[in-house]
């Protein structure tokens, strides 16, 4: 027997991981998507080494956190690439965590048997946000300690024996040095150990259920064993990414804002991190001021509660997107008002928005995408057998076949926006007067039914070719 | 035939891990002061190396290996080199 | 066999070789993009300059008065802390013409307290008398007794080992002795290093210098305190 399966027999014969852990896949695992959550932990290690470099040098006193700091950046050699890295690697671990959640989401996941690993997942998602926003405080600038304040401020708003013991467990006394410590502790240990111990569950699980099959249906497919493809697979796309990371940093290396002090602060508006600033915009909605937070507050925990339960409020037993109409579209409209939510959140900062802005924005959001939605399963049900995959890359690609359609609804599109605009606008610096209001809509909603119809013409022209 | 298509999968293979061991060397004796940014750039285009080395060897036979993506991993590559190389000459 | 098999065979041993080499291949490149990964860890080798008062003086002994010879008891040995103010040390007269002693009887001496064995406290005995620790062991002369493991050094005599584990003699503390006043100043430590700062044993003066000022604030003035051993 030659050396290194003699080495591998020695370790399978101690840990039989063969059995477990490194158990052959289905063939259709070969595919990035099934791939999200390992690449979620390959940022978590990243995160983990990095931080842990890190560690070496930061020191989390509020007189030494921004100077320890800038000495890692600016002393430590490969200091401000261990920074960059870890601050890109954040964003990249909550992007992909968001896109596994929303992936799992569209192919069904949820369903029976694997109702708590989406319960499980949903919060570690909750313990990433946590660790986004412990972490970003820790540099102590204006940016980061304005932002933390007011989510600390949040807390405030909350039923008085949760509140404060909320403040209390995550801001201490209210002093600088309380909060401090308190968010690098929950950044280096209580939030790794939870989201550890939520790991290990989740993967437990998994070793029991397997990888989700394909939506449209279980494919007869051989299994693959682990080494050496799958593995290859795995080293493959961990790589790319690390390598896009990493690339990432060297080329744009992170730049910090100035040390905090309540002088500097007062004339700086807070805006959390991105990744918050949907919720962030949700809140600065006029009726939300004040005693409207309860509502705010109040309906966003109602959403979140209705996505972690989601498993058992959706009890049909179809799994592919093509039969669950209504879940698809109230996912695609989540996406479409989150990332509505967050640009908006940045072209508006420290602004509250007018009531009426609000809903029309959000409202505008969810009709759009969802007579899109509708109009693509119309098409959908004329053609069956097509995954709903393959369905919207082809939609995707209807823009390319028919140019000067797609030129003339680009124009609809621009005339329709600068409608609105202007109709948004009007409405928010209170009425001057009734006709330019009036004209906007009328060519807002114009645009609007010409659009419609144009993609309604452009699917169904070509039946069976085209889609 | 078959046999030739697969031959050429051991030259390039041994290529790759060439140049895996030459970057990978030279990240541990560069001066660690100076070449900061280069540093961050070979280290991704070694990570990118490397995804080529198994993408070669994941695929069952070579005929299944799309040359379209080996070779946008090859331009990558090229391109990260001459990126450090720049940095380096600053 | 026919043509046909012995080409099959060819094939089937080309197919083994290749398959080790692709194994080799493959090993070889995972080892190598690890090493890399790994060469991050370099930036350990870089070690933070040491935090002095002024980082724009160059390395110096303090120079620190101490106490003047008229306080001085030949029985009471006085504690102070010299050149950090963490490193303590031990002054005392030995009423004998001593190793590295100064003022009109050059039998004035002060060692670091810091037992060279494993960083504890010794204490100071004078003839005849016995360590708290240890009531069978009589003192022959003025001596340096280490209460954590036994160690023995001879005051008089440059602190060297006379019994214990200790591997080495404790620094000396370098005094000058004013005659015009009767003061007495700590001007620098002896070799080897204080227990802690550096590799153990270092003798080249330098290296001394260097190692004995890192790691804390030196003394600015002295505190002299009376011991009870």
């Amino acid at each position: 027997m030659s050396l290194e399966s003699k080495i591998a027999k020695w370790f399978e014969s101690r840990l039989g991981l063969k059995a477990t852990v490194l158990r052959p896949v289905p063939e259709y695992s070969f595919n990035p998507f099934y791939w999200l959550g390992a690449l979620t932990v390959i940022a978590f290690l990243m995160q983990a080494f990095t931080g842990l470099l890190m560690l070496i040098y930061y020191v989390p006193a509020t007189d030494q956190a921004y100077s320890s700091t800038v000495y890692i950046i600016k002393t430590v050699p490969l200091g401000w690439l261990i920074e960059t890295v870890h601050l890109y690697g954040a964003y990249a671990m909550i992007l992909l965590a968001s896109l596994h959640m929303f992936r799992g989401y569209f192919v069904s996941v949820q369903k029976k048997p694997r109702e708590m690993m989406w319960v499980t997942g949903m919060l570690m998602g909750l313990v990433v946000l946590g660790f986004g926003l412990t972490g970003y405080l820790l540099p102590w600038t204006v940016v980061s300690k304005s932002a933390t304040d007011v989510s600390i401020g949040m807390l405030s708003f909350l039923p008085a024996q949760i509140g404060s013991v909320l403040t209390f467990l995550l801001a201490g006394t209210g002093s600088n040095v309380a909060e401090l410590s308190r968010f690098f502790d929950l950044h280096i240990v209580v939030l790794p150990a939870g989201l550890l111990v939520l790991l290990a569950l989740k993967m437990y699980m998994f070793e029991v259920h397997g990888a989700a099959e394909p939506s449209t249906g279980p494919k007869p497919s051989k299994e693959v064993p682990w080494f050496p493809r799958v593995y290859l697979y795995f080293a493959m796309i961990g790589s790319v990414f690390v390598a896009a990371v990493l690339l990432a940093s060297a080329l744009f290396p992170v730049s910090l804002s100035a040390e905090f002090s309540p002088q500097a602060a007062s004339g700086y508006v807070p805006q959390p991190e991105w990744y918050f600033l949907s919720l962030y915009q949700v809140l600065k909605f006029a009726s939300f001021e004040g005693e409207g937070i309860y509502y705010a507050l109040g309906g966003v925990t109602v959403i979140l509660a209705l996505f972690v339960l989601l498993p058992f409020i959706d009890r049909g037993t179809k799994r592919d997107a093509a039969s669950r109409p209504f879940y698809t579209t109230i996912g695609l409209i989540l996406i479409a008002e989150l990332a509505t939510l967050t640009v908006w959140g940045y072209f508006t900062p420290g602004q509250v928005i007018p009531d009426l802005q609000a809903l029309v924005i959000i409202v505008g959001v969810a009709l759009v995408i969802a007579i899109m939605t509708a109009l693509t399963y119309r098409m959908r049900n004329k053609m069956r057998g097509l995954p709903i995959g393959k369905l919207g890359l082809r939609f995707m690609a209807l823009p390319l076949r028919h140019r000067t359609i797609t030129a003339m609804f680009v124009g609809l599109l621009v005339i329709g926006s600068v409608s609105m605009a202007g109709l948004v606008r009007s409405l928010a610096a209170g009425s001057i007067g009734f006709a330019a209001p009036f004209l906007n809509f009328i060519v807002l909603v114009s645009s609007f039914c010409f659009m419609a119809r144009i993609l309604r013409n452009l699917t169904l022209r070509q039946r069976g070719t085209l889609l | 035939m078959k046999v030739d298509q697969e031959v050429v999968k051991y030259p390039v293979g041994w290529v790759l891990v060439i140049l895996l061991i030459t970057i990978a060397v030279y990240l541990w004796l560069l001066d660690l002061f100076s070449m900061q940014r280069v540093f961050g750039v070979l280290l991704a285009s070694e990570l990118v190396v490397f995804a080529m080395l198994a993408y070669l060897y994941s695929k069952p036979s070579f005929s299944k290996v799309s040359k379209s993506w080996f070779l946008a991993g090859a331009i990558s590559v090229a391109v990260f080199l001459f990126l450090a190389l720049t940095l380096a000459t600053q | 066999m026919t043509p046909r098999e012995l080409q099959r065979d060819d094939i089937a041993e080309t197919g083994k070789s290749k398959r080790h080499s692709l194994k080799i291949i493959l090993a070889l490149g995972g080892l190598a993009t690890l090493g890399s990964i790994a060469s991050t860890l370099r930036i350990l080798g870089f070690i933070p300059p040491p935090t002095q008062g002024t980082s724009n003086q160059p390395l110096a002994w303090p120079r620190i008065k101490l106490v003047n010879v008229s306080a001085i008891d030949s029985s009471k040995p006085l504690r102070f802390n010299y050149p950090l103010v963490d490193t303590p040390n031990v002054l005392l007269k030995v009423g004998q013409s001593a190793q590295n002693g100064v003022g009109p009887d050059s039998d004035i001496v002060a060692y670091s307290n810091v037992c060279q064995h494993l960083g504890c406290f010794y204490g100071v005995l004078f003839s005849g008398s016995s360590p708290p620790c240890n009531s069978s062991y009589k003192a022959r002369g003025t001596e340096g007794y280490c209460c954590c493991h036994g160690g023995q050094f001879d005051l008089v005599n440059g602190a060297k080992v006379i019994g214990g584990p200790p591997p080495r003699p404790v620094p000396a503390v370098m005094l000058e002795y004013d005659k015009n006043t009767g003061d007495i100043y700590a001007i620098g430590m002896g070799p080897p290093t204080i227990f802690g700062h550096g590799p153990p044993g270092t003798t080249d003066p330098a290296l001394v210098l260097r190692h004995d000022l890192e790691g804390g604030e030196l003394v600015t003035e002295a505190t002299v305190f009376a011991g009870t051993q």
